[in-house]
């Protein structure tokens, strides 16, 4: 809640996209996930071979199930565990179509240091899922 | 009467699966594959139902008990602890803007250093060895709890004057109380200090996926003077965004198992809901002291697995 016009109209707009995102990312994780849990798509690592992979860090559990790190999954994505990635990559990446949403309104209110901070806070998540940083290429 | 009924229905729904919890303590306990996402869906929604009336986010009980429980690689556990915490962040996100109790202007400074940081703790944590991020989320789950047993709130903190940089970013509203429909106007002081706090919230929350609500709510509310209310929501808004940066890098890292992951997902959410009707039926006071109980168990849990006294 605010006390000016603008700040209220940015809430409902990010408020909105975000709704959307979040559900539509929910949906997808969920449906995709019953394909994998129920073999209708064949997953990169069997079922079975799970448990005495998940007991290995994350870079011996890339190495032992041949999937690349960073981005490398998605020469993968016809198989059934890696195409469930696609649902968390909904989730992680529907707040930056709300930052964005958001800076017509901070700019026609004249709030151009609002501006900056939600380019930046797009650009910091988007910088973080190039895997720029933290691994992958 | 009827609140204790509910509680002793809450416990006794704990004590129907110590199977699970037995069989989790056992690697090699000869549960067959699919055993253990439905365990783990089991035991997030029960952590999900008791995280609301404890007024504690699912992702800091989730990562230290099953990190410490089930035989997933902390790796897998953080990750998934990330995503716990951001769905839950999203879902709330839309209500939370349009009641108010999330105030974007206040929230967004925050979170894009506590954002750029929680990358820097995600590389750290995958940095450093196993053991040491285990024995520092231990000691990290126990200092939470000792927070949250001492921490005070206050429901309409008195902020003199705003900062220069309050000001100048516009962190201040109204809030409206929905009990008594009354206009609270608010104001922010401390500010370059609450964005030191969140640079090094998020480096736990990046390090230990957590989730950072318990740092959060006291950083708005007892140092920057932002009503309890709008602190609660803002906190859990400000969640959806450093979980996003955090949780690409756990996904580049490999980190995110879709197995381990979407169960608890899943489980955590429909707990809560659950929790959230139960809200009214349980007693809040003795549910919370519980869940501080469990969790300082499952930090200690967490200490003792790092330094390869409990392995």
């Amino acid at each position: 809640m605010s006390d000016t016009p603008g700040p209220a109209a940015d809430q409902a707009r990010y408020a909105r996209l975000l709704a959307i995102g979040t559900s539509s990312g929910l949906a997808l994780l969920v449906a995709l996930f019953a394909l994998y849990m129920l073999g209708i798509v064949e997953p990169q690592v069997a079922h079975e071979r799970l448990p005495d992979l998940w007991t290995l860090p994350a870079e011996r559990f890339l190495e032992e199930a041949g999937i690349r790190d960073g981005w490398g999954w998605v020469a993968l994505v016809h198989r059934g565990d890696i195409l469930t990635l696609v649902g968390i990559v909904a989730l992680a990446i529907c707040s930056v179509p709300c930052l964005v949403a958001v800076i017509p309104v901070y700019w026609a209110a004249g709030q151009r240091v609002l501006v900056a901070i939600c380019a930046v806070e797009a650009v910091v998540i988007v910088f973080a899922a190039s895997g720029l940083v933290g691994g992958g290429h | 009467m009827r609140r204790w009924l509910a509680l002793a229905a809450a416990v006794a729904l704990i004590a129907t699966v110590p199977d699970v919890w037995a069989a989790a303590a056992l690697p090699d306990s000869g549960m067959p594959w699919w055993g253990w996402p439905l365990s783990l869906f089991v035991v997030c929604f029960v952590l999900g139902i008791i995280a609301v009336p404890a007024g504690v986010g699912g992702g800091v009980l989730f990562v230290p008990i099953v990190g410490g429980f089930f035989p997933f690689h902390l790796d897998f556990v953080r990750g998934a602890g990330l995503l716990v915490a951001l769905a839950s962040a999203l879902s709330a996100g839309p209500a939370l803007l349009q009641s108010g109790l999330a105030n974007l202007r206040l929230a967004l400074p925050l979170a894009v250093v506590a954002s750029a940081s929680s990358i820097l703790g995600a590389m750290i944590g995958f940095a450093l060895p196993t053991s040491v991020v285990q024995v520092a989320l231990g000691g990290t789950i126990l200092a939470i709890v000792l927070l949250m047993a001492v921490a005070k709130k206050s429901e309409l903190p008195e902020v003199a004057a705003p900062d220069a940089i309050s000001t100048a970013l516009g962190m201040h509203g109204v809030f409206v109380e929905p009990t008594t429909g009354r206009q609270v106007p608010w104001q922010v002081h401390r500010t370059a200090t609450g964005l030191v706090v969140f640079f090094f919230i998020g480096i736990l929350a990046g390090m230990f996926g957590l989730g950072a609500g318990w740092a959060n709510l006291p950083a708005l509310n007892l140092l920057m003077g932002v009503p309890l209310k709008v602190s609660a929501g803002t906190s859990s808004f400000i969640l959806s965004l450093v979980d996003s940066s955090a949780a690409w890098v756990y996904l580049n890292k490999g980190a995110v198992l879709p197995m381990i992951a979407v169960p608890s997902v899943i489980g955590m959410m429909l707990g809560a809901k659950i929790g959230a009707r139960l809200l009214t039926v349980l007693p809040a006071a003795t549910v919370r002291k519980l869940v501080l109980g469990l969790l300082a168990f499952a930090g200690l849990r967490a200490l003792l697995k790092g330094l390869g006294v409990w392995p």
